[in-house]
């Protein structure tokens, strides 16, 4: 069995799919350094990461697809699906292999596996777009906690950067203690600032309430339909709503 | 600043602004006046944003709510109609501002979509919203979408105002019929209704013309289905004369609830599946490809166990069995279980290969239903042509207890997005 082990980011990736091109074998598994089981009869080749060679992918994958194909990508690796990395590599030797038409092969696993999972990002960014609950603290900043099922948070900030241009922001990935911080001018994606001390202001308390009565308001109580209400709004993200409190 | 004034607006009595916005957001709820927000599906605005869904399924994106429900005119249909005793209660501009506003700020919501009951005279409810909605854009910098109601007989210069701060304005049909409207609504004139939709219609002409930035979202409007007894093909026939006469971005229906006066009005409400083929022959019309005498003759209602594109197809024996192959695209349109997305793939897969069965299923072909009208590669694998074994095919499992909200034509929840969205 033949493993390919990277640094763990995205430019890492690249290099292993550049480093399987050059020597033309297919890896079993590609992993970051926390690989967990490793089987008995392995080989691992530990690929060096060299932005050289992500350009060359990258440039690669830029010439046949654009910049939506790149987008793709990104979105891609954000995906937290354990098996993030084996989709992403068939998907970009597949590409490599048959080109741009590679788009139109509905058909092929390969193909299949790989926009279902960009999708599956892109869904959940889109939702956040929506499930987003901002507060007002008395330090000034606006806070927003989540806990994606993708690594999204980069995703996101471009969105509420330019939505809320006034407003300080800082979104809190929960799962993954990343966070968006924006100050209005710039924002950027950092690891949790160690004591941060938030209080909400008391007119938060005020508009939740308001919130929650108009959530309760265009309710239509002889209709519920609480399957429907999960398809579209799953559980897991319900815990950051204040209108989904009692 | 918005801390101050916002506690002050909270804590002022009498009636509180807490109620008051309860009264007017509940108010703005049914689907049933002009007062009233329009169909539940206008609850999903053009984004597609949804900010939240309510137990019964529907997405949150916009506050809906009234500047006033303290209403002058007597229409027998809508539950703020004057001689009610109901609590009444209106907002001021700044109060509306503040709360959406915060609203807002707090990713609550997408914007505002505000409408109004006559409290006064149309000019005077029309000259308060628009208030609102310049305090809102200048003084708030809000950059929200906005919605905003037109007050039928008000002046068309704050027509003309409202259209140059709001995304999206829209005059209520009310009505399918004039009859209806004229024993319903005898304060509401055709000539009313008419006058700002020809109005809107002009506004959306020029800005192309002009490249200005007015009323980037065109125009809506909407119609009660059920209060009155017209039958589906006079609506289908009204929607497509308001496609083609004013430019509208869509048609809402809303299923009649209970709520009028019951000395000439149903006392049960229509049933919600009516309104949602309804909504699927909409969609035929603007996207499919059909006219409205196509789907149904002069006084013909939907058939309620059948999506409208399949009841045609069972009419039109004759136009199938097509090979997917080589049919043209607006062909293939027409084939039950296919929407436009998978048409679209099938023209694209079918340039590199000769497509199967099988190749349709990864196309998100409902083979269940398509089977019966193409043939892949020559090879037919449908019922036949006998009618009713081919229409009990075509029913949808449970087509009656499936929430109105599911919609059997489009079933992916991104489909049932955009079918939703655009408000
Ligand atoms: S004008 Fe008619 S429909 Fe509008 S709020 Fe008044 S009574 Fe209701």
């Amino acid at each position: 069995m033949l493993i390919y082990e990277y640094s763990g980011t995205l430019n890492g990736f690249l290099c292993t799919v550049f480093e399987a091109w050059k020597q033309r074998e297919y890896p079993d598994l590609i992993t970051d350094s926390q690989c967990i089981q490793i089987p008995l009869a392995y080989t691992l080749r530990t690929v060096k990461e060299t932005s050289e060679q992500a350009f060359r992918i990258r440039t690669g994958i830029g010439n046949l697809l654009g910049n939506s194909g790149l987008t793709e990508i990104d979105q891609g690796f954000s995906s937290g699906r354990s098996d993030r990395n084996m989709i992403l590599f068939h998907w970009i030797m597949a590409l490599f292999r048959y080109g741009e038409k590679i788009q139109k092969m509905f058909s092929d696993q390969r193909v299949l596996d790989f926009k279902q999972m960009v999708s599956a990002v892109s869904l959940e960014i889109h939702r956040m777009h929506g499930f987003l609950r901002f507060q007002q603290t008395q330090e000034g900043l606006w806070f927003s906690e989540y806990a994606p099922d993708n690594d999204i948070t980069a995703f996101l900030m471009p969105h509420f950067f330019r939505r809320l241009p006034d407003q300080p922001l800082l979104l809190l990935d929960r799962r993954r203690n990343k966070c968006g911080i924006s100050n209005t001018r710039e924002w950027k994606v950092t690891t949790l600032p160690e004591n941060l001390h938030l209080t909400k202001t008391d007119v938060e308390q005020n508009l939740q309430m308001f919130w929650k009565q108009y959530y309760k308001t265009v309710n239509i109580a002889s209709r519920n339909n609480s399957r429907l209400q999960a398809n579209y709004l799953p559980r897991r993200y319900r815990s950051f709503l204040p209108e989904m409190e009692e | 600043m918005e801390q101050k004034l916002f506690t002050r607006i909270f804590h002022q009595t009498e009636p509180s602004l807490s109620d008051r916005f309860r009264i007017l957001t509940e108010g703005a709820k049914y689907d049933v006046s002009c007062s009233s927000s329009g169909s539940d599906r206008q609850g999903c605005f053009a984004g597609g944003i949804c900010h939240t869904f309510t137990p019964d399924g529907r997405c949150v994106s916009l506050l809906k709510i009234l500047m006033s429900n303290d209403c002058r005119y007597q229409c027998r249909y809508c539950p703020n109609r004057k001689d009610l005793d109901i609590p009444r209660a209106t907002l001021s501009p700044t109060e509306l501002c503040e709360i959406t506003d915060s609203f807002y700020r707090r990713n609550y919501i997408e914007g505002l979509f505000l409408s109004s009951a006559v409290f006064n005279t149309p000019d005077i409810t029309m000259e308060r919203m628009l208030q609102a909605v310049i305090l809102l854009r200048k003084v708030y910098r809000f950059q929200g979408y906005i919605h905003m109601k037109a007050i039928p007989g008000c002046d068309p210069l704050l027509i003309r105002r409202a259209a140059e701060y709001a995304d999206r304005m829209s005059v209520n049909t009310e009505l399918p019929s004039r009859a209806g409207l004229q024993r319903l609504a005898p304060q509401k004139k055709p000539e009313h209704l008419a006058a700002p939709m020809t109005q809107l219609a002009q506004i959306w002409r020029e800005r192309k013309e002009t490249g200005q930035r007015i009323l980037p979202a065109g125009q809506t409007t909407q119609m009660i289905v059920g209060a009155t007894p017209d039958r589906d093909a006079t609506i289908l026939a009204l929607t497509e004369r308001l496609y083609l006469r004013y430019g509208m971005k869509r048609v809402y229906y809303s299923a009649y609830s209970p709520v009028g006066d019951p000395k000439v009005l149903p006392t049960e409400p229509e049933d919600r599946l009516r309104e949602n083929r309804l909504y699927q022959a909409d969609w035929l019309l603007r996207f499919y490809g059909f006219s409205a005498g196509e789907l149904l003759a002069p006084g013909e209602n939907l058939d309620p166990d059948l999506d409208p594109k399949s009841a045609w197809a069972l009419r039109n024996p004759q136009q199938f069995p097509i090979e997917i192959n080589t049919a043209p695209y607006e062909m293939l349109l027409r084939v039950p279980g296919i929407g436009i997305r998978s048409a679209h793939r099938i023209l694209q897969a079918r340039k590199e290969t000769q497509l199967t069965c099988e190749d349709l299923q990864k196309m998100k072909v409902v083979l269940r239903r398509a089977s019966h009208f193409i043939l892949c590669n020559g090879k037919y694998q449908g019922c036949g042509e006998n009618r009713t074994i081919l229409r009990s095919r075509l029913l949808i499992p449970g087509a009656r207890q499936v929430s109105p909200d599911q919609y059997s034509l489009f079933s992916t929840v991104q489909t049932a997005m955009t079918l939703t969205g655009e408000l």
